[in-house]
């Protein structure tokens, strides 16, 4: 009887896992897929991310807190440079969104492997990838602080047993003060034509 | 009357608290800040492992709080800092229900001053870790303390341990959590790993269970339901299971009533 009520139990803990898999990271945000979080957005409001107060370093030594990057669109997502999964995908799905929308978005990659990522690494990487310096900022930052911005973005990550990073594959659109104005979770050219046609509709 | 009623409750307790004070490890160096105890370096086998990933992580030597941080600790906390006061809050770092079961900023209400603090977003218990000095413990560090028994680290190795701990984790949970210290210490001198509230980690948000792009996420997404069990190291431990699974809902501007924390530091 009682293993039966463990039993029953454990699956039911197991279902909430399965059924929370989608679920929006704010109360304000309503819906997490490709869809409108907050579309109606406060001045530098309570959902503003710029409310954090961490340092980063981008890809030219430049120290940078995130407010400075307020009054653009950013485009944002988690990576490293020596990612050979999934990042490289990221980073081409923001090329596209890039090349397909105002010249006024910029775009953000923050690294999750702050060890490996240095500045000469990320400038390299800027490089090889045509990333034009004047919208893209590579940074990196404290691990503390890498992951206040996953839990702040709804970004999951793990650092494997061979050094490599496990992590969810999410671009962010902040508006110009920093409050999360959509998300594409996945990659691939439907969902980031989606993602272009919400940047083009702002 | 309701207080009064839980303070008849609470007499008898509170004697038991005595005694198993008496009894915890009292190994503590000077160095050691009051109320947190020394855990020594040694293995955790983590519940699940990727195809690739190794059977245990070293956990190195470090302090952790032998209680739950409580209400008294946390309002201490929010008098200092008044940004994190229920009505200052910024909402990304904590839902509405944040410090819900407290009366105001600064009068947690019918809170027992030595109950648990729960309604606190992992932004929260992360900003009380620093202003302390220390940091959240991470879930390696948190299931290395808890998977110790009485009597050494290997609870498991204990007669009905995991028995135990399932069932002090099956018990009905009452609305306002009980007051922290009232449970026997482990090994390590740490009391309510189980079976009082919830505990936030550093890194909750490694338990991946959404859009992930590499081939062991996707089992992991199995394993939460259910279908992938075989991928655990230890089929036993419904316990560990449901914190598990528990971890992988949360989202770091999360309050639920039922969810804590306790500080750790780095030796």
């Amino acid at each position: 009887m009682m293993t039966k009520f463990i039993a029953l139990l454990v699956f039911g803990v197991l279902l909430v896992g399965c059924a929370t898999e989608e679920t929006p990271h704010s109360p304000a945000m309503h819906a997490a897929n490709g869809m409108v979080l907050n579309s109606d957005t406060p001045a530098l409001g309570d959902y503003s991310l710029y409310q954090v107060e961490s340092q980063w370093t981008n890809q030219m030594g430049d120290q940078l807190t995130l407010d400075s990057l307020s009054g653009a669109i950013q485009v944002v997502a988690l990576t490293y440079t020596s990612c050979e999964v999934s990042c490289p995908r990221i980073v081409a799905d923001m090329k596209r969104i890039r090349s397909k929308t105002s010249s006024d978005n910029h775009f953000l990659l923050i690294s999750l492997d702050p060890e490996r990522d240095t500045v000469q690494k990320m400038a390299d990487y800027a490089a090889t990838q045509d990333l034009d310096a004047n919208r893209w900022n590579l940074v990196r930052g404290d691990p503390d602080d890498v992951l206040e911005m996953a839990a702040l973005l709804g970004v999951r990550f793990r650092k494997m047993a061979d050094g490599e990073y496990a992590h969810s594959n999410i671009i962010t659109i902040l508006d110009a003060q920093g409050t999360i104005l959509y998300q594409q979770q996945g990659l691939g050219s439907d969902l980031t034509d989606k993602t272009i046609s919400f940047l083009n509709g702002i | 009357m309701v207080i009064l009623k839980k303070a008849i409750v609470l007499v008898p307790l509170m004697m038991l608290l005595a005694s198993s004070a008496a009894q915890s490890r009292q190994t503590r160096l000077p160095s050691i800040p009051t109320g947190m105890v020394e855990i020594a370096q040694g293995e955790y086998a983590p519940l699940y492992k990727s195809p690739d990933g190794e059977d245990s992580i070293a956990v190195s030597a470090f302090l952790i709080d032998a209680d739950p941080v409580t209400n008294q600790n946390f309002l201490d906390f929010v008098i200092q800092n008044p940004k994190w006061s229920k009505s200052q809050v910024s909402r990304i770092f904590a839902d509405e229900t944040y410090l819900r079961h407290w009366a105001s900023d600064t009068d947690i209400g019918d809170a027992f001053p030595t109950s648990p603090v729960t309604n606190i977003s992992w932004f929260a218990a992360k900003a009380y870790a620093k202003w302390k000095g220390n940091r959240l413990p991470s879930v390696a560090e948190w299931e290395y303390v808890a998977g110790a028994g009485l009597h050494s680290p290997d609870g498991k190795s204990e007669d009905g341990f995991t028995t135990h701990i399932l069932n002090l984790t099956n018990r009905v949970t009452p609305n306002t959590p009980f007051l922290v210290g009232l449970t026997k210490p482990n090994y390590w001198g740490v009391r309510d790993l189980h079976g009082l509230v919830w505990e936030w980690t550093s890194d909750f948000n490694s338990a991946l269970i959404t859009g992930e792009s590499r081939a062991d996420a996707n089992l992991e997404r199995k394993l939460y339901c259910g279908s992938g069990v075989v991928g655990a190291s230890d089929f036993t431990d419904y316990a560990a299971f449901m914190r598990f699974a528990f971890r992988g809902s949360l989202k770091a501007a999360y309050s639920g009533a039922n969810l804590g924390f306790r500080t750790a530091r780095s030796l």
